[in-house]
């Protein structure tokens, strides 16, 4: 995957949840691209859809109609099977909370990924050493998730995400429940994967000055995109939103 | 130790969550332990069997006996066979109903003695002596060693034995191991034969003689021989005929032992599965992310399946210590129940394989549905906020419903049709098997019917609830129906067990009120003499039964003497009564006899019960075959018997002198007195026991201390399937537990809410309790229904071929089902509600 190629992609978007008058339709038509080296963040005041959104993107979830097109494969008509497989190669994910299994320790969730590939741990040691090293937990990677803080957890989450090297990361709300500090360093994790390996980030965020860290934020309200900006800063971004509001 | 592959999850699941896996696990452990238990039981009850029986009529290749299996015939035939070539050496034998009598004539054990030739005294019984030697003359004794001890006697006492003509003193000179401990539960005996000749009045009379082949490979041959030149009124029998023929009259019993061992771990099962399905759905978040990392559906279902297969395994491995325990337990109960007491058990191999496998196969046949769903989970529920509680039994009760309505309009009238024909005739293992399977598809059909009356059924309780529980009480029926899948399969589990009680207390209950009835209508007579314990029938000597019929007071007296014929598989109960039977004990005939039916008796003709006439064909007019020493005899049939007491309807009534005649059975065996309407009854007590001192092996029973008895032995034998069936409501009473745990942990964040806003731990704890109470209320209340109809069922079936079986409703037994109800649902719901109590709020307010 190269800076600039395009990876993800979804045209005409839309999904309905139930039927007839209790119908919802989270997304009323949705068309994005997303390229290699891209770390995009997704706003909008809820109900706009911005979850759903990261679902479809992620696999996680079957539009109802529209297309979902991942390094090249269209995703419509993928049985369960591929689409788990294609997930287990293709992304990585950071949810807002509860990413970790508790029975497992730090180092064992971030393993996790790989041993769900079957593919035998030890190649991945070196790896998993350096992960730990970059999001700063060596010296906790043997604890459980409830003696973790929950920025420590978030920073699991996010060494699993990478281990083995998805071209998409999914990041819903990553620092929502994290103070400032622990979440600039976060976002900056998130940062160096798209900068420094390529690879395409894509976080839903409310918060403005992680928005901010990110060189493309799409708007989006009401099930549909409304504005987009390139390499805001917050000022910027607080503006938009403010008109998007007043306008909605 | 690191996690180094995906497998590893479920083996870390299991250990982190230690209660649950203990939870799950006791469902596995005590539904193996049953079914080891009861096979364990079963095979050493077999084999004792067997070996007894094998033992017993000796270590002959052959057995000559009377026509019909047994009577006695004159020794001449001895000789006869001896002179038969092929014949190495020849044993005859007189077995003889006796008495041991000690404690200073107050113990009086049944025993069967056997008369024999010292010379040939090895081969006449295949039991071996442990000291001393055999009989060789006079008054000597040769017991078994259990007895010998329970009297305390050693070699060279006097032993004490009762005789029809009063007690008779023997030296002992002999002991013998007996496999299994005792001969049925009774002594046994052997003595010199001229002795037994004549302290039984049988003077040159043998009842058996074994034979030893010269050739062990012409014995088919050699028995053919003997039973053609013998003649008629012989038949020449191998010995592994008898003892087939004794084994197959366990198999009912051992079959009923596996039905309700069926049980237990059926309800084990549903213990597993909801404890599985509670493990999932407290997962759901961690499956969701499972999946979105990439998991496949087949890994997460296998891993579920691994997780029970590890249960199953250490289930099983513990099940099967615990049913260890648990057969030892039983052969106690058994022995107390049925009188028979066996010392050691039998471990098979066989047993031990099956309960394991069985235990790990069905673990993981309740693990598939679980297992399924989990795979099912979609990778959003990661991200959900709240748990999802979707089930199949909340989308469709009606479907299901429907399906089961269809599963008990087929299971309940297959199981009355079984029901109805297990009386007509002896039925083979597969016809049992399929009565069982109909009345597992109606136990089926049932749960599936009960989520549809989870709602109406809380409804019900609800209003008593809240009578004695407040505003709890109405919140915890409505939380019962918030979650109506669950509550059934709960529910479901607790039926089973309460309606098996029910309906076999149903059973029990008809057919011992049956029985009172019949004696009661039937029975004129105020007093009747019968051995003092259970044992064979004792012989009364003609002398003693004029003695007793000329007590003041007795207006009238009747004896009867029954035999027993065996034809291939038919077995016919023999009775002889006397002119005075009638007045006694009143005849009441079916239609189309007449009234002086019992005339043509003298005339040699029979009378019979209705099952036996229905299962033979056979109406007034036709005739009887039977098969005795004297050769084959028919005897025209006059009429049909309603209240056939002794035969209780599948007896044949000849006269006495018919019986003296044909079956050489001259001794009553039984004798019933009707007291003159002014007479002193407790005169005639004393009188009878005054002349029944040299017999302690008889005793005069009124009526009354005679219903008493014939009840507490039935109530002795039940009370060993009631352990068994207890066993299945204790495990059910364990997925209450589960269920109220699964309850609780849901509304985590509810019960902070309620005690963040004053509700205090009481009042949480009660809340949790009331849940458990509407569920076992719900699951006992459907058991006693079914029950009591599956009891009618069994009862109407079993009586729509003869013995009139009329219903009597277990109220009692019903009554203390559905307070079972009360007390399971509290006990069960004392942990989950100390856990629900102690929640903390600030935590449990934040769960997400």
């Amino acid at each position: 995957m190269r800076a600039g190629d395009e990876v993800v992609r979804v045209e005409d978007l839309e999904k309905v949840y139930g039927s007839g008058p209790t119908a919802v339709r989270a997304l009323k038509g949705i068309s994005l691209e997303f390229r290699a080296g891209e770390f995009a963040a997704i706003m909008g005041p809820s109900g706009s859809g911005k979850s759903t959104l990261l679902h479809v993107l992620g696999a996680l979830e079957e539009p109802s109609a529209g297309r979902v097109v991942v390094g090249g494969t269209n995703l419509s008509g993928l049985k369960d099977r591929e689409l788990t497989l294609l997930r287990r190669a293709r992304m990585g994910f950071v949810f807002q909370f509860f990413n970790l299994i508790p029975t497992l320790t730090a180092e064992e969730n971030v393993m996790l990924p790989v041993l769900i590939s079957g593919v035998k741990a030890a190649k991945y040691e070196e790896r998993l050493d350096e992960l730990l090293a970059l999001v700063g937990l060596e010296k906790r990677r043997g604890h459980r998730p409830d003696e973790l803080s929950g920025g420590e957890q978030q920073r699991v989450a996010i060494a699993r995400a990478l281990i083995r090297r998805p071209d998409v990361i999914l990041a819903d709300e990553p620092t929502g429940n994290l103070d400032s500090k622990t979440g600039a360093g976060v976002l900056q994790l998130l940062g160096t994967s798209a900068t420094r390996y390529d690879q395409t980030v894509v976080m839903v965020t409310h918060d403005a000055r992680a928005a901010a860290v990110a060189n493309r934020v799409i708007f989006l309200a009401d099930g549909r995109v409304v504005g987009e900006a390139l390499d805001p800063d917050e000022d910027e971004i607080l503006e938009r939103i403010k008109t998007l509001e007043s306008a909605g | 130790m690191k996690l180094r592959s995906f497998s590893g999850l479920s083996r870390r699941n299991l250990g982190a969550r230690r209660q649950r896996t203990l939870l799950t696990i006791i469902g596995v452990v005590l539904g193996v332990g049953i079914v080891f238990g009861v096979l364990t039981l079963s095979e050493t009850m077999s084999n004792t069997f067997n070996e007894l029986f094998s033992r017993a009529y000796g270590a002959a290749d052959l057995t000559v006996t009377a026509a019909g299996g047994s009577g006695v015939f004159d020794e001449g035939a001895v000789e006869q066979v001896r002179e038969t070539a092929g014949v190495e050496s020849a044993a005859p034998r007189l077995a003889l109903p006796a008495a041991l009598i000690f404690g200073g004539e107050m113990d009086v054990k049944a025993m069967r003695l056997f008369g024999i030739e010292p010379e040939s005294a090895a081969l006449a019984t295949g039991f071996e002596l442990t000291e001393g030697r055999f009989p060789e003359g006079g008054t000597e004794l040769t017991l078994d060693k259990g007895s010998a001890e329970d009297a305390g006697l050693g070699l060279g006492d006097e032993v004490t034995l009762g005789t029809p003509g009063g007690p008779e003193e023997l030296e002992l000179v002999g002991l013998l191991r007996i496999p299994g401990g005792s001969y049925g539960g009774n002594a046994f005996g052997m003595a010199p034969l001229p002795f037994a000749q004549r302290a039984f009045d049988e003077p040159g009379g043998v009842s058996g003689i074994a034979v030893e082949a010269v050739d062990e490979g012409a014995v088919e041959g050699l028995r053919e021989q003997l039973d053609g030149e013998l003649g008629e009124g012989f038949q020449a029998e191998r010995s592994e005929t008898r003892t087939a023929q004794a084994g197959a009259q366990l198999q009912s019993f051992r079959i009923a032992l596996l039905f309700f061992a069926g049980t237990a771990l059926f309800v084990g099962a549903f213990l597993v599965f909801n404890a599985l399905s509670m493990t999932v759905l407290e997962r759901t978040r961690e499956l969701g992310m499972l999946r979105a990392l990439g998991a496949t559906r087949a890994m997460v279902s296998r891993s579920v399946v691994l997780e029970a297969l590890v249960l199953g395994v250490f289930g099983s491995v513990l099940g099967v210590l615990f049913g260890y325990g648990m057969a030892k337990g039983l052969v106690y109960l058994f022995g107390k129940a049925y009188r028979f007491e066996i010392s050691s058990l039998y471990l098979s191999p066989f047993a031990l394989a099956s309960a394991v496998v069985v235990g790990i196969v069905v673990t993981v046949l309740a693990a598939l549905y679980p297992a399924v769903r989990a795979g099912r989970v979609s990778p959003v529920e990661a991200m959900r906020a709240r748990a999802a509680t979707g089930s199949k039994y909340e989308n469709s009760p009606w479907l299901l419903s429907l399906v089961g309505l269809l599963l008990v309009a087929a299971g309940a009238p297959w199981t009355y049709y079984l029901a109805k024909n297990l009386s007509t005739a002896p039925l083979g293992a597969s016809a049992y098997a399929s009565g069982i399977a109909g009345v597992v598809v109606t136990f089926l059909g049932i749960s599936l019917l009960i989520p549809a009356l989870v709602r109406p059924l809380a409804a019900l309780f609800s209003p008593v609830l809240s009578l004695f529980f407040g505003v709890e009480g109405r919140m915890a029926a409505a939380n019962a129906v918030r979650n109506r899948g669950r509550t059934a399969l709960t529910a479901s589990a607790l039926m089973v067990g309460i309606s098996l009680v029910v309906a076999f207390s149903a059973l029990g209950g008809s057919v011992l009120g049956s029985i009172q009835t019949y004696l009661d209508g039937s029975l004129g007579a105020d007093f009747v003499v019968r051995p003092s314990n259970d044992g064979f029938d004792v012989s009364i000597s003609p002398e003693l039964e004029e003695m007793i019929s000329e007590m003041p007071g007795v207006e009238e007296a009747t004896g009867v003497a029954s035999t027993t014929r065996r034809d291939g598989g038919e077995t016919s109960l023999v009775f002889g009564v006397d002119e005075r039977y009638p007045a006694v004990f009143r005849p009441d005939y079916a239609t189309g006899t007449s009234e002086n039916a019992f005339l043509e008796l003298e005339d040699g003709g029979a009378l019979v019960g209705p099952q036996l006439a229905r299962q033979r064909e056979i109406g007034v007019g036709d005739e009887i075959e039977l098969q005795g020493p004297t050769g084959t005899r028919s005897y025209p049939v006059a009429g049909i018997i309603e209240n056939d007491l002794f035969g209780l309807s599948t007896g044949i009534y000849l006269s006495k002198d018919t019986l003296a005649r044909d079956f050489n059975e001259t001794e009553s065996e039984f004798l019933a007195l009707k007291a003159a309407p002014d007479a002193d009854q407790t005169a005639i007590q004393e009188e009878a026991g005054r002349i029944l001192e040299d017999y302690p092996q008889l005793a005069l029973y009124s009526n009354a201390e005679w219903k008493g008895q014939i009840e507490s032995d039935f109530d002795r034998q039940y009370v060993f399937f009631y352990a068994i069936m207890g066993v299945s409501v204790a495990v059910s009473a364990f997925g209450v537990v589960n269920t109220l745990s699964m309850s609780v942990f849901e509304r985590t964040r509810e019960i902070g809410v309620l005690r963040a806003i004053g509700t205090t731990r009481l009042q949480v704890g009660r809340l949790i309790i009331d849940e458990g109470v509407v569920i076992s209320l719900i699951g006992c209340l459907v058991g006693v229904v079914v029950g009591s109809a599956l009891g009618y069922l069994f009862v109407r079936g079993s009586g729509a071929a003869g013995f009139e079986v009329a219903f009597f409703y277990p109220t009692i037994p019903a009554l203390l089902a559905l307070f079972s109800g009360l007390f399971i649902g509290v006990f069960a719901g004392l942990l989950p509600a100390r856990s629900a109590a102690r929640t903390n709020i600030v935590e449990a307010v934040q769960y997400e």
